[in-house]
């Protein structure tokens, strides 16, 4: 199990370690399915990126992108 | 691709008694993780059996990573014969667990999960609670990586961590 932290000094730690926090604060502003429809945005421009990769003629990949907006 | 809304909403107008988990869930909950597949907790009832087999069988659910030709059929009785399931279907891959590590079967699963409106359905969603849970209990590095992410969000909400349902 991870320690539990102090929110703020968990923030504060995540924020340094390079986590976009603004970003967060942004999706909680969200519904859950608008949260979902920004999803299904982002993995349709995961796949087209793997198309054009496949145009160049890189072997593919499977869809992973943890980070990818 | 994935089209998780046309699941989603194929499930739930089919009354399946099912939890969103995993990366979708973590989505659901705030997260931008981006996940190719869409997990699921599904209830382990005869009669959920039927309605689950019912509302993937338009999408032609096969099994994923195993040879094409291999005879399967995603029915009451293969459900009732196997526990956990991936799967691939025209509209993206989708796993079916009957059990999720660290949580338990679906029952337990649910006392984890939240109900939220999801494309005008109303949808069980692991918490963020529940999300860590399992994720510690996962272990794996894809598993550890999202952590920060999702005690993140949690903080910014101002929820407790890690105490269960």
């Amino acid at each position: 199990m991870q320690p539990i932290h102090a929110s703020a000094e968990f923030l504060a730690w995540a924020e340094q370690e390079g986590l976009d926090l603004s970003m967060l604060y942004e999706r909680l502003q969200l519904t859950p399915t608008e949260r979902l429809q920004r999803h299904q945005m982002a993995l349709e421009l995961v796949e087209a990126l793997r198309q054009v990769q496949r145009g160049r003629g890189h072997a593919p990949s499977r869809v992973v992108a943890d980070r990818a907006e | 691709m994935l089209q998780a809304a046309l699941l989603l909403t194929a499930l739930s107008k089919a009354e399946v008694a099912f939890i969103v988990i995993g990366g979708m869930a973590a989505v659901a909950q705030g997260a931008t993780y981006v996940t190719a597949d869409l997990d699921l907790c599904y209830q382990r009832h005869p009669q959920n059996y039927q309605r689950l087999s019912h509302a993937l069988y338009p999408f032609k659910p096969r099994l994923r990573d195993a040879p094409a030709d291999l005879p399967f059929v995603l029915d009451a009785a293969t459900l009732r014969a196997g526990l956990n399931f991936t799967l691939m279907t025209e509209v993206g891959d989708v796993d079916l667990l009957g059990e999720v590590t660290g949580l338990g079967p679906y029952e337990a699963v649910k006392a984890y999960a939240e109900e939220v409106e999801l494309y005008e359905h109303r949808i069980w969603v692991l918490t963020l609670a529940g999300l860590i849970v399992s994720k510690q209990a996962a272990g794996r590095a894809k598993d550890l990586r999202l952590l920060p992410e999702l005690q993140a969000l949690q903080a910014l909400r101002g929820a407790p961590r890690e105490d269960g349902p």
